[in-house]
């Protein structure tokens, strides 16, 4: 995919047209179809990053993460099997137990949709609070 | 029940000289301390809890709570936060409400007992019993051996 593809797909996503980008930003009609043929500048690339939130390298196509703190699928996984572990009352990496209470089945499914909501949320924010900046981009 | 509540005391000055007048209510303690909040559905037992997952806190909290319980739940595990860093905390089940439960439960209790102590007007304090205490607050009756006397 390239650039003005990527950048397509955001503006989908964000529910407004590419000539309504263009407004925004000033540009002329067609400017930013004109990035089909030739990559925009970095100026002009900064800014697309800023107004979607996405890192300029993955605009440029270069990592499918859009953020540096979104979490991979692989890391996804990780969480479900954590909650899981953490129901059970196994794992002693992040804390919470439950003194062998019994918990029938509608509240256990309940409960393991809380505590990986809860995991997924941690580990965005840890990502975001304790990444050293020179990794951050 | 034997509980050193001199230490949980002082830990409750600490707060207020961390957080000010602001320490009297906890939406603004959980928003100054960076913790999240998730108000969800946790089923008919489970009140509220904490994890603690890569040195980041949530505090879950059963949204089916009536607003006076709500407070409560949030001072237990606000507790759990400030009192028991890195102390496996367990679910806060509607059972543990009673005495037979662990220490660190019954000191979170005492917490936020004592914390929503400190809301009602001290004059008044020093007419009410401990059962009137907890009626005021809209707590369960069997909470009240838990209240300090001052």
């Amino acid at each position: 995919m390239n650039t003005y593809e990527i950048i397509k797909d955001l503006a989908k996503e964000k529910g407004i047209s590419i000539r309504q980008l263009e407004i925004n930003f000033g540009y002329s009609n067609g400017y930013i179809g004109s990035w089909k043929r030739q990559t925009p500048n970095s100026n002009e690339l900064s800014r697309i990053a800023d107004y979607f939130d996405v890192s300029v390298d993955y605009l440029l196509g270069r990592t499918e993460k859009k953020r540096y703190y979104d979490l991979t699928e692989k890391e996804k996984k990780d969480i479900a099997i954590q909650a899981e572990k953490l129901l059970e009352g196994l794992d002693s990496d992040a804390e919470t137990n439950y003194y062998g209470e019994p918990l029938d089945d509608e509240d256990k499914e309940k409960l393991y949709d809380a505590i990986q909501l809860a995991l997924s949320l941690t580990k965005v924010k840890a990502k975001k609070k304790f990444t050293p900046k020179k990794y951050r981009q | 029940m034997h509980l050193n509540k001199y230490w949980i005391l002082e830990e409750i000055e600490k707060l207020f000289v961390e957080f000010g007048s602001d320490a009297i209510n906890p939406y603004k303690i959980i928003k100054y301390s960076d913790i999240d909040l998730i108000e969800t559905n946790l089923g008919n037992k489970t009140l509220g809890q904490t994890i603690r997952n890569k040195r980041c806190y949530v505090i879950l909290i059963n949204k089916n709570l009536s607003y006076s319980m709500k407070r409560f739940v949030l001072w237990h595990e606000i507790a759990h936060v400030r009192l028991h860093k890195g102390i496996s905390t367990a679910a806060f089940r509607a059972n543990n409400l009673n005495r037979m439960i662990c220490g660190i439960e019954a000191e979170a209790n005492m917490f936020a007992i004592e914390m929503l102590t400190r809301t009602i007007d001290e004059q008044d304090l020093s007419y009410m019993s401990q059962f009137q205490i907890i009626e005021y607050l809209g707590l369960p009756h069997n909470l009240e051996h838990l209240v300090l006397q001052h």
